[in-house]
């Protein structure tokens, strides 16, 4: 089974509020001492990939800096990696670049993307993806199991000799959270996942050989030209600022909230 | 003359939907989309049904969140997802929504037509106009003849019985609540008291300890409750962005430099070990000493 997982690099977004700075004039985050690190939602997607077992190819576009993002993917154990040398854009934009480094890199039989990106959080590409590789797109999971030969193969996290590797699946079957609960989708591949956070996702920890290791490997790398996606329009950002809104709080003892508290919900 | 059409699966959306709708004016229909709902076959036939609108109006649920992209993708438009607020400016749609985390506004104008938008349908005073909806038709002959997935289970977790969304009274536990112990043993209690609904911070639903369900914040349910205590919740802007509409925030955590209190209104510095059992205690003898009168 060959799966891409497409991972973006963003500005850490855990940078507490009183460290954050814009740039007004160019509508965006000031870099600032923050550093950049890999979406968690991205990671969440590798580390789904590497329990469901397969030959796994981590793909990224952004710039130079974002090369880190890959060598800490084939650190984890991905192994490729895909490099489209640019600068973000819209997700449409986004959409297309990965479409089309995708179909040269392909063929795979999954194509994971996290939910949201921690930084803009549009939350669109995965399935703009979708759209435009004219596949189906699952959303929210956080769970994926493979059939082959004829049985669901659990997620192992140590699959990289299974027969997952070697075989095409014939059919996924998805795990995804919504609202209420969680949902079981089945599907043939080829198909889109977009994933998101769940307890037996959270992201392996590398160990340091293989992180020495991931510097040697080679990346495969395009450019945007190359891959000849052209401009589009779709949004712009026309305003960007930071709200200001700080509460002055009340510091009480036990007696006293639970006065306040008795009395917010009396008035219900 | 503009056209918005809203697509809404419940009331409550519905209604906020409607006040977005009337912010940017023009004719307005709304479709119910309903039932057995599977995501291909649903997107067919939304895409029929939505020709003609340029603006199309969706709710915060998983559902709406999934297919307001594809959806804007078919129709040639542009999607902007987590709208807050919504304008038309030169008659282009502009749409404010939380950037980086919650730690920024940003107001997104959409380039293409039709704008598709998923809004927190809840941050939108109600409208009149989703009175007369229609239902979405499935019309099989409309498939797009692309491979489909089957969701082949449903599965609704415990506690649904009311909706996160709509709690009145939520209680809220994070990472330092340190286990599943402390929030059966400590926090279910004062909820149970207080006729309270449960939440949790990102990092106690990774930890296994609650289901996902439970997360508030950027990636999990928006609330706005009357009254949302965070426990042992350091108030990372993520977590700080699902609940900017709680009325009142009670803050209990050991650490009196955490960000949440800077955005409680009400706050205890200690750890939740005492100052739990102690609310509780004092929460009884308020409740009898009520009853009493
Ligand atoms: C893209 C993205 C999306 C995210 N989405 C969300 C989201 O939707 N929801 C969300 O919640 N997070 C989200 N996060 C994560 C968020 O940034 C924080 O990491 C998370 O909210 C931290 O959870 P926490 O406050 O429970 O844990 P911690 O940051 O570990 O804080 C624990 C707190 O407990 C206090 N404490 C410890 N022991 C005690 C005690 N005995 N008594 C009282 N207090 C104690 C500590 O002082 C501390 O303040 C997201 C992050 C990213 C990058
Ligand atoms: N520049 C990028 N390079 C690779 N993957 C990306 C990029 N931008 C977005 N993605 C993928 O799309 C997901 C959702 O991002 P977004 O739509 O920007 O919120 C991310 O988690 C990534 O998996």
């Amino acid at each position: 089974m060959n799966i891409v997982v497409c991972m973006k690099q963003i500005l850490d977004p855990e940078v507490p509020a009183r460290d954050f700075r814009i740039d007004a004039a160019r509508r965006e985050a000031e870099r600032g001492s923050a550093s950049l690190v890999t979406n968690i939602f991205c990671e969440n997607a590798l580390e789904t990939a590497l329990q469901s077992g397969g030959n796994i190819t981590a793909l990224t576009y952004g710039p130079e800096s974002a090369e880190d993002t890959l060598r800490k993917a084939l650190a984890m154990k991905a192994n490729a990696a895909a490099h489209v040398a640019g600068e973000g854009g819209h997700p449409l934009h986004v959409a297309q670049v990965l479409a089309a480094a995708i179909r040269k890199l392909g063929p795979f039989d999954l194509i994971l993307t996290g939910r949201e990106s921690g930084d803009w959080g549009a939350g669109q590409t995965g399935a703009l993806l979708a759209e435009e590789l004219g596949l189906p797109c699952v959303s929210f999971a956080d769970k994926i199991e493979v059939m082959n030969d004829g049985g669901w193969q659990m997620a192992d996290g140590k699959a990289s000799d299974s027969s997952a590797i070697r075989h095409p699946p014939s059919a996924i079957r998805v795990r995804r959270q919504t609202d209420a609960g969680f949902e079981t989708v089945e599907a043939q591949p080829p198909l889109v996942v977009t994933i998101t956070n769940a307890e037996h996702n959270v992201p392996r920890i590398p160990k340091v050989r293989d992180v020495m290791m991931a510097h040697k490997q080679p990346l495969t790398r395009f450019t945007v030209d190359e891959l000849g996606v052209a401009p589009a329009d779709y949004y712009e950002i026309v305003e960007l600022a930071i709200p200001q809104k700080e509460t002055r709080c009340e510091l009480l003892d036990v007696d006293g909230l639970a006065q306040r508290i008795a009395e917010i919900t009396a008035a219900l | 003359m503009t056209n918005v059409l809203i697509l809404f699966a419940e009331d409550r959306a519905a209604q906020g939907l409607a006040g977005a709708a009337e912010q940017l004016g023009g004719e307005t229909r709304a479709i119910l989309v309903d039932g057995d709902y599977q995501i291909e076959e649903t997107l067919d036939a939304l895409v029929d049904a939505c020709r003609g609108a340029d603006v199309i109006l969706l709710a915060n649920d998983t559902y709406s969140q999934e297919i307001a992209p594809r959806l804007a993708h078919r129709l040639g438009g542009a999607c902007v997802g987590d709208g807050v607020g919504v304008a038309r400016v030169d008659g282009r749609v502009r749409v404010t929504r939380q950037v980086y985390g919650g730690k920024a506004h940003a107001v997104v104008e959409v380039r293409r037509s039709p704008a598709v938008l998923w809004l927190r349908a809840r941050s939108f005073s109600g409208g009149a106009a989703a009175a007369s909806a229609a239902e979405l038709s499935r019309d099989p002959g409309a498939r797009s003849g692309r491979r489909s997935t089957r969701i082949v289970e449903r599965n609704v977790s415990a506690q649904t019985h009311a909706r996160l969304e709509d709690a009145q009274v939520i209680i809220s536990g994070g990472r330092g609540i340190g286990g599943p112990e402390g929030f059966r043993d400590e926090l279910e209690p004062l909820a149970k008291m207080l006729g309270a609904q449960m939440a949790a911070s990102r990092a106690a639903c990774d930890a296994g300890w609650v289901p996902p369900t439970w997360q508030v914040g950027q990636t999990g349910k928006k609330v706005a409750p009357e009254l949302y205590v965070a426990v042992a919740i350091t108030g990372a802007s993520q977590h700080m962005a699902g609940i900017s509409e709680a009325r009142n925030i009670v803050a209990i955590n050991i650490d009196p430099d955490a960000p949440i209190f800077k955005h409680a209104r009400y706050g205890i510095v200690d750890d939740y070990r005492k100052v739990v059992p102690l609310l509780r205690e004092r929460l009884t003898n308020l409740g009898n000493h009520e009853g009493k009168r």
